[in-house]
């Protein structure tokens, strides 16, 4: 009697949604900014699933989580004194959980939180969202260190810019 | 145990060499743990760090990564710091060496100065450097050729010359004792100035670099 109800439960997701598992593909970049210098690091190391139902356009949820330590922003050093600043050893993850997305042509408005420095942030993202094969969707959004009571590094004695921008590009594989 | 010039030459050299030593590092995309020791260590570093090594062995330092990771970004940033300090410094002594040439009767003091802005640039130089040779290892190290690598490299230069000046410098003051003009003894000690602190400017000014 319980499986038939879980069977009559799971029926309709089975209809009308779907679930994709991260492609490994899928890519996280921030952008850094000092007076002397801009750089970037990148992450492909992005665990998560999404839950789209395509009937009605709503993506149900999405949850995405990538290890701090696997950002790369080509100098070692530079990676290590984000860790450290990150404080990685105690907030090893940064988190992005949605449950409010939704879908006007092809953007997808997602409103989420997102846990970084074991401060959690409300973000608002518009991603240009691509169904043609599989699941792409790609946007930015912007974030303030301080806003995650993160201290920022100093170069030639001024601190890196608060504000640090969020590249996302995320693909889906069918579940 | 007396230790002889050749002696001491041979571990400096070694020392040098050590930046260009540091193994190959794992994929990037290689998961490691935080709490690991990374096994591409500089030599200079796994000496110091590496489980095996003096600082693991003596007990000042058990393995405690978090603690050496912010213990590494304060020594770099006294390091930077300092560095710049040392530049400043050395460009100065770069003006008073110049100046020196044409001294007439305060050659002498000049050349007091020259001697004493010297030793605090020497100073300056090696407690900084000391701080980067020193410093626990970082969490990895790329395999590919980074600004940092480059900046380790260039040190191989301005850490020998910074070693030869002060005894290039003794030879100009009294070229009769070592046997060689007082033009030559200059010339030798000026070039030697140039290329040391073009080295570390371009070592400084590298850092800046995006990758």
């Amino acid at each position: 009697m319980i499986n038939k109800n879980i069977f009559l439960l799971i029926i309709p997701f089975v209809i009308y949604g779907q679930t994709y598992d991260i492609n490994n593909k899928s890519k996280i970049t921030y952008y850094g900014y000092h007076y002397t210098k801009n750089w970037d690091g990148h992450s492909d190391n992005i665990n998560g699933v999404i839950n789209y139902n395509f009937t009605d356009n709503k993506v149900n949820s999405c949850s995405l989580r990538v290890d701090l330590s696997t950002f790369d922003s080509g100098n070692s050093n530079r990676d290590s004194n984000m860790l450290t600043y990150l404080e990685a050893f105690n907030y090893p993850d940064v988190v992005f959980v949605s449950n409010d997305i939704s879908i006007k042509g092809e953007n997808a408005f997602i409103n989420g939180k997102l846990s970084l420095h074991g401060v959690i942030k409300e973000i608002d993202t518009i991603a240009k969202l691509s169904l043609a094969d599989g699941f792409i969707a790609s946007g930015t959004f912007n974030i303030l260190l301080s806003d995650f009571g993160i201290e920022r590094p100093a170069l030639l004695f001024k601190k890196i810019n608060d504000e640090i921008q969020i590249e996302y590009m995320i693909i889906g594989n069918n579940k | 145990m007396k230790i002889d010039n050749k002696t001491l030459l041979f571990f400096l050299f070694i020392f040098q060499l050590s930046p260009l030593c540091s193994q190959d590092s794992p994929d990037i995309n290689e998961k490691s743990s935080l709490y690991d020791l990374p096994e591409n260590m500089p030599l200079q570093t796994k000496l110091l760090w590496s489980e095996n090594g003096l600082l693991r062995k003596t007990k000042l330092f058990n393995v405690d990564r978090p603690r050496e990771l912010i213990l590494r970004k304060n020594m770099l940033q006294l390091h930077q710091k300092l560095a710049l300090g040392t530049l400043g410094l050395l460009f100065a002594q770069g003006y008073l060496g110049s100046k020196l040439k044409n001294a007439g009767s305060n050659y002498s003091k000049m050349s007091n100065n020259h001697a004493l802005l010297g030793n605090i640039a020497i100073g300056s130089y090696f407690a900084s450097a000391m701080l980067s040779y020193t410093a626990p290892p970082a969490v990895r190290y790329n395999k590919k050729i980074d600004s940092i690598r480059i900046h380790r490299w260039l040190s191989i230069i301005h850490f020998s010359g910074m070693i030869a000046l002060p005894f290039l410098g003794k030879r100009v003051s009294n070229p009769g004792k070592y046997n060689i003009t007082y033009n030559d003894a200059l010339k030798l000690h000026r070039n030697t100035a140039i290329l040391t602190i073009s080295s570390m400017t371009l070592s400084a000014l590298i850092t800046f670099l995006p990758f």
